[in-house]
């Protein structure tokens, strides 16, 4: 959650975090410049606090008096204040690629700070380029993810979905199923970084390691009843004249066949 | 015959019903005076959920009533003279399906149509049922499309649009003479009926919600409607400007083309080997091209053609045929102007028009904002310079998109009508 100054080098370093990856675009955007480099202690295992200097805010609990409180919500205020929507939506969506494109993603806020917030419109910077891309690819696949996660109740009765995304999406995806499963519970399970959401008793949740996984059923649970009606409509609804497996694997690419019942193991 | 093979059968039923869009609303959940949240939401985007092996999204669980019908339609897989298994739902298998699907997040909600196996009041009330209890008694949320039976009631479609969030009835057929002629039972008088009666009540329903907001809402994601391609005569002039009429008229929020799969032996139809399938591509995108990019649906065979071409898409074609309009220069040109460049979409168009607001654009800037410049290139300049001669003749080899590879699989239709004969052709009546 913190970001350092930059180094001698060039380099700036967080610690993966959202908080301090937007820590260090306030500084690219206040600052009017941008590193060479950025390291992220997630990623490279570095020694992140060695390099730390005093972050514009701290977490709430590390407040030692009002004062500082006030000082660091103002601070925070900054931060928000200065990002436009669009650029703070680039910041969030290249935190989740788990992409390294950190430093691009600065200059463009550098830049901003020099031009306005529309540079993130500027399709001629190939940093925009980049980093739009980038940003989509994230957008893509949470698009997808809200069509293709598939809930079966779990060992508690909780309906719980198993995704393997390639971005760290799932906690993008709890909006959209808090309002498709109204009052009811559920479960997101990244299991490609044992990481779970739950929201039980109307009230939300986040867990990791194998906590996450034990939301999800058992290796060889046998299909369900209503699994096996809708692999049954699935195999139906389809139009034999029109067959077409190409733009099938287009549209819903191999890599997320196997949580889906319809087709895994096709 | 248990839930599952009814499923299958009702589910196969449906399959040639092209539909499945679960866009154009946003409602959530509930049942009123209930604190709690009721499952299901839907959003304007909609959601696809799976892609079936012909590449087609499913969004909803599209499945008929019954399959048992009364009609004879010569195109239509369920008429009534077809040695098909028949099956019928009960209203609560339906919602438990639905309710049970949505849950797992198969499906974004229903999508119900039914053959016509009694009176078209009573099939349409066996509809409105299973949509009253989804939203009155489950409090359901999803997504609910339901076809307008013709010929019903309009107490009865005006509760259907209560509760639904789409409607539709099929068109089928391009002229009042193919339906004549290939279902003689349909009348295209009751079929334009059911659409105007909706457009009218969506219609009333804008205006009272103007000055009421608790008025409840008609069918919000509009209607649609279907059109079976290459089992009539038709040309595509003809089927463009119903389709123009559709939209302008009845205020049609989408018209599908479904290319007429052969699933009968029936004289009064054409031979055809495989559906007619870069035909359909083809319409889809003269539809896109009046939907999205201010085309008229007379620009689009504006040149005495009847159909559209196989090797080029219709955008392309109309450029070729309008050099005078061409090069637009992408500093310059008005929004409109650069949506009619072939090569350039809707996104491409504004990422140019926030671009250049910046600065100036270069050549090699424009494939990077995902202009398609092997086609753009010809029809585009840059600081008044043009980046290619156009030269429509050579270009036409050059623009070709693959249609032409495809072509064995699409027959033309079985004999070819001039535009005269087409226009008289246009035989349904939107006055």
């Amino acid at each position: 959650m913190k970001a350092s100054h930059p180094c001698s080098r060039g380099t700036w370093s967080y610690d993966g975090s959202l908080e301090g990856l937007v820590l260090l675009a306030y500084k690219a955007y206040s600052e009017g410049a941008a590193p060479e480099t950025v390291a992220n202690a997630l990623s490279d295992g570095g020694e992140l606090f060695a390099l730390l200097g005093p972050a514009p805010f701290e977490p709430a609990a590390q407040y030692s008096s009002p004062a500082d409180f006030a000082m660091a919500a103002e601070n925070a205020g900054s931060v928000l204040r200065a990002f436009s929507g669009g650029l703070f939506d680039l910041i969030l969506r290249i935190w989740m690629s788990e992409e390294a494109l950190e430093p691009a993603l600065l200059r463009i806020c550098a830049e901003a700070a020099l031009h306005g917030p529309e540079v993130i419109a500027d399709h001629g910077s190939a940093d925009v380029r980049l980093i739009s891309r980038a940003a989509f690819r994230v957008n893509h696949e949470i698009d997808r993810l809200e069509g293709l996660a598939r809930f079966s109740p779990g060992p508690t009765g909780l309906f719980c979905a198993p995704l393997a995304p390639d971005a760290n999406i799932a906690a993008a995806l709890l909006p959209h199923f808090s309002r498709r499963f109204g009052s009811e519970d559920f479960a997101l399970v990244d299991v490609k970084r044992s990481i779970v959401f739950a929201r039980q008793d109307g009230r939300f949740s986040a867990s990791s390691g194998d906590e996450a996984l034990a939301y999800l059923p058992g290796p060889g649970t046998a299909r369900d009843e209503e699994t096996e009606l809708w692999c049954r409509y699935f195999k139906a609804t389809e139009n034999p004249a029109r067959r077409n497996p190409d733009l099938q694997r287009r549209l819903m690419p191999l890599r997320y066949w196997r949580y889906l019942p319809e087709i895994a193991g096709a | 015959m248990d839930l599952g093979e009814k499923l299958e059968i009702l589910a196969a039923a449906a399959r040639y019903d092209a539909s499945c869009a679960s866009s154009g609303s946003s409602r959530a959940g509930g049942l009123p005076g209930s604190a709690k949240s009721g499952l299901g939401a839907s959003r304007p985007a909609g959601v696809c959920h799976s892609w079936t092996g012909d590449g087609r999204c499913v969004s909803l669980l599209k499945v008929l009533y019954s399959n048992s019908c009364h009609k004879d339609c010569a195109y239509c897989v369920n008429r009534s003279s077809a040695e098909v298994e028949r099956a019928s739902f009960t209203a609560e298998e339906l919602v438990s399906l639905t309710l049970g699907f949505y849950r797992r997040n198969y499906i974004e909600g229903l999508f119900l149509s039914s053959g016509i196996f009694a009176d078209a009041d009573i099939v349409m009330e066996k509809l409105v049922e299973v949509a009253r209890i989804l939203r009155e008694r489950e409090g359901f949320g999803g997504y609910i499309h339901l076809k307008a039976i013709p010929g019903s009631s309009d107490k009865l479609l005006r509760k259907a649009g209560l509760y639904a969030d789409r409607l539709s009835a099929n068109i089928e057929l391009p002229t009042a003479s193919s339906l004549a002629r290939l279902a003689p039972q349909k009348s295209g008088q009751e079929i334009l009926g059911a659409m105007r009666f909706m457009s009218q009540a969506e219609a009333e329903c804008r205006e009272d919600k103007g000055r009421l907001r608790s008025t409840p809402r008609f069918a919000p994601a509009g209607q649609s409607t279907q059109l079976v391609v290459g089992a009539s005569p038709e040309d595509d002039r003809t089927i463009i400007r119903l389709a123009g009429a559709l939209y302008g008229r009845l205020g049609m929020r989408r018209v599908y083309y479904s290319a007429f799969v052969p699933v009968s032996t029936d004289p009064r139809l054409p031979l055809l080997k495989s559906p007619p399938l870069v035909r359909e591509h083809r319409l889809y995108q003269a539809d896109w091209l009046m939907r999205f990019y201010g085309f008229k649906p007379e620009e689009i065979l504006d040149s005495g053609e009847a159909n559209l071409s196989s090797e080029l898409d219709p955008k392309t074609a109309w450029a070729l045929r309008h050099p005078e309009f061409f090069p637009v220069d992408v500093e310059r040109a008005a929004y409109a102007a650069l949506l009619r460049v072939p090569g350039v979409g809707v996104t491409g168009a504004g990422r140019i028009v926030s671009t250049r607001r910046i600065g100036h654009i270069r050549p090699e800037d424009l494939g990077r904002m995902g202009i398609v410049m092997k086609r753009a290139r010809y029809f585009i300049s840059l600081g008044g310079r043009p980046l290619s001669a156009l030269e429509p003749d050579s270009l036409r080899l050059q623009l070709a998109d693959g249609g032409a590879s495809q072509a064995s699989s699409w027959a033309p239709p079985l004999q070819s009508m001039s535009a005269n004969t087409a226009k008289t052709q246009l035989e349904f009546s939107f006055a």
